[in-house]
C-alpha cells in the first residue's frame, strides 16, 4: 500500500498550511475533482483542529491513496482531555461521506476520513 | 452567547408565537456559527462577505425550521444546512471563478510582484512576504508557485523540423471562419488560391491540423506550410479588407 505520512507539532499552526499542502497533493495523485478536494482538506484541517482542541501536542497523519484517498489523523502526546467539538464534526459529517472517530474514555483520539 | 438551555427555552417559545424578536436574538446568538463555516470556505474564489451573507441567509432558515423537540443541539442541526447552502452557492454562481484559472492568474501576478521586489531590494521576496504584497493568503502562494505556469504561444518547440514557434506547431481547433461576416466574399477568395493553397487552408483551418502534420500530408517541409500559411492569410486579408 502506498502511503505516506505527516507528524508535526500541533501548536505551530503554520504546519497546517504544509498538511492542507500535503493533502491537496496526494487527491490530485488518484484524479480526484478540485470541490472534493477542497472539501477534504477542511476536514483534514478540522480534524487537526479537534486533537489540538482534545489537548493533543503532536499528530500523525497518514494518507492512503487507494480507490480514493483514506487520511488518518491520530493526536500523539500532550494532556488529552474532552474537548466541545460538535460544530467541527458537524462540519465534517457535511462534506465527507465516510469518517470514523476513535474515542479514549470520551476523548477523540483519532479521525478518519474517506473520499 | 446564551447558555444551551436558555436557547432552548426560546426556540420552543419562538415555535409557539412566531415572534421574529426572538427569531432574531437566536440569529445573533448563533451568527459566530455563520462566521465560522463561511470562513472555512474562503479561498475558492468567493469573497468571504459574500460567504458569511449566504451563510447567515441559511441560519436564519434555520433557526425558522429548528424543532428543539426532536432532540439535536442546534448546532449540530444547522451546521450541514449552512454548509449544504454554501456549497450549493459555489456551485451555482461561481462557476466562472475556477480555481485553476485563480492559481495561474495568481502565478502571473506573483511573477510581477517578485521582480518587482527584486527591483527594489535585490533579494527575491518570501513566501509571506508575497502573501503580504498581494494580499492572497500562503497556501495559496505556494499553490500557485507550483502550479505549471502558463507558456506562451511565441515560445519556441523542437519539432523534426528543428525549432519553430508553439503557435505554428498545435492543431489549429478554433473554426476561425465564424468570425467573418461575409463567408460567401471569403469562400470566393479561397477559390482563387492554387490547389495546394487551397488544401493547406482545409487542412489548417477547416480540419485543425498542425503544421507538421499538413506537412506530412502534402510532402513539404512543416517551414514550408508556415510560409504558405502566412501568404494565404495577407492574400485574403487584402482581399477582403
Amino acid at each position: 500500500m502506498k502511503e505516506i505520512t505527516l507528524k508535526f507539532n500541533l501548536s505551530d499552526s503554520e504546519y497546517f498550511t504544509a498538511l492542507r499542502l500535503v493533502a491537496g497533493s496526494v487527491c490530485s495523485i488518484v484524479d480526484i475533482d478540485i470541490d472534493t478536494i477542497e472539501d477534504f482538506k477542511v476536514c483534514i484541517t478540522e480534524s487537526a483542529l479537534i486533537l489540538k482542541n482534545c489537548g493533543f501536542e503532536e499528530v500523525l497523519v497518514t494518507f492512503s491513496p487507494e480507490k480514493g484517498v483514506v487520511c488518518s489523523l491520530e493526536g500523539l502526546n500532550g494532556s488529552p482531555c474532552s474537548g466541545e467539538n460538535s460544530l467541527s464534526l458537524a462540519l465534517i459529517g457535511a462534506l465527507v461521506s465516510e469518517f470514523e472517530i476513535k474515542e479514549n474514555d470520551g476523548v477523540i483520539k483519532r479521525v478518519t476520513l474517506k473520499i | 452567547m446564551m447558555d444551551e438551555n436558555k436557547a432552548l427555552e426560546l426556540f420552543k417559545l419562538y415555535r409557539q408565537t412566531g415572534d421574529i424578536k426572538i427569531r432574531n436574538e437566536l440569529v445573533e446568538n448563533y451568527i459566530y456559527v455563520a462566521e465560522i463555516l463561511a470562513k472555512k470556505f474562503t479561498g475558492r474564489g468567493v469573497e468571504y462577505d459574500d460567504l458569511f451573507q449566504v451563510a447567515s441567509e441559511a441560519l436564519i432558515n434555520g433557526v425558522e425550521k429548528f424543532d428543539p423537540d426532536m432532540g439535536n443541539k442546534f448546532t449540530t442541526y444547522v451546521t450541514p444546512t449552512i454548509t449544504g447552502i454554501i456549497k450549493n452557492y459555489f456551485r451555482d454562481y461561481s462557476r466562472s471563478v475556477r480555481l485553476p484559472r485563480r492559481v495561474y492568474a495568481l502565478a502571473s501576478k506573483i511573477k510581477e510582484a517578485t521582480n518587482e521586489y527584486y527591483k527594489r531590494n535585490g533579494v527575491k521576496p518570501t513566501v509571506k512576504q508575497l502573501s503580504a504584497i498581494l494580499n492572497a493568503n500562503e497556501e495559496d502562494i505556494v499553490e500557485a508557485l507550483e502550479s505549471k505556469a502558463p507558456v506562451s504561444l511565441d515560445s519556441t518547440v523542437k519539432t523534426e523540423d528543428g525549432e519553430n514557434a508553439l503557435l505554428d506547431v498545435i492543431p489549429d481547433r478554433y473554426d476561425g471562419f465564424e468570425k467573418f461576416e461575409d463567408f460567401e466574399s471569403l469562400k470566393t477568395e479561397i477559390e482563387k488560391l492554387d490547389e495546394t493553397e487551397r488544401k493547406v487552408v482545409t487542412l489548417r483551418f477547416v480540419q485543425g491540423k498542425s503544421q507538421s502534420e499538413v506537412g506530412k500530408i502534402l510532402g513539404v517541409s512543416q517551414m514550408f506550410v508556415s510560409r504558405a500559411e502566412r501568404r494565404i492569410v495577407e492574400k485574403l486579408k487584402e482581399a477582403l479588407s
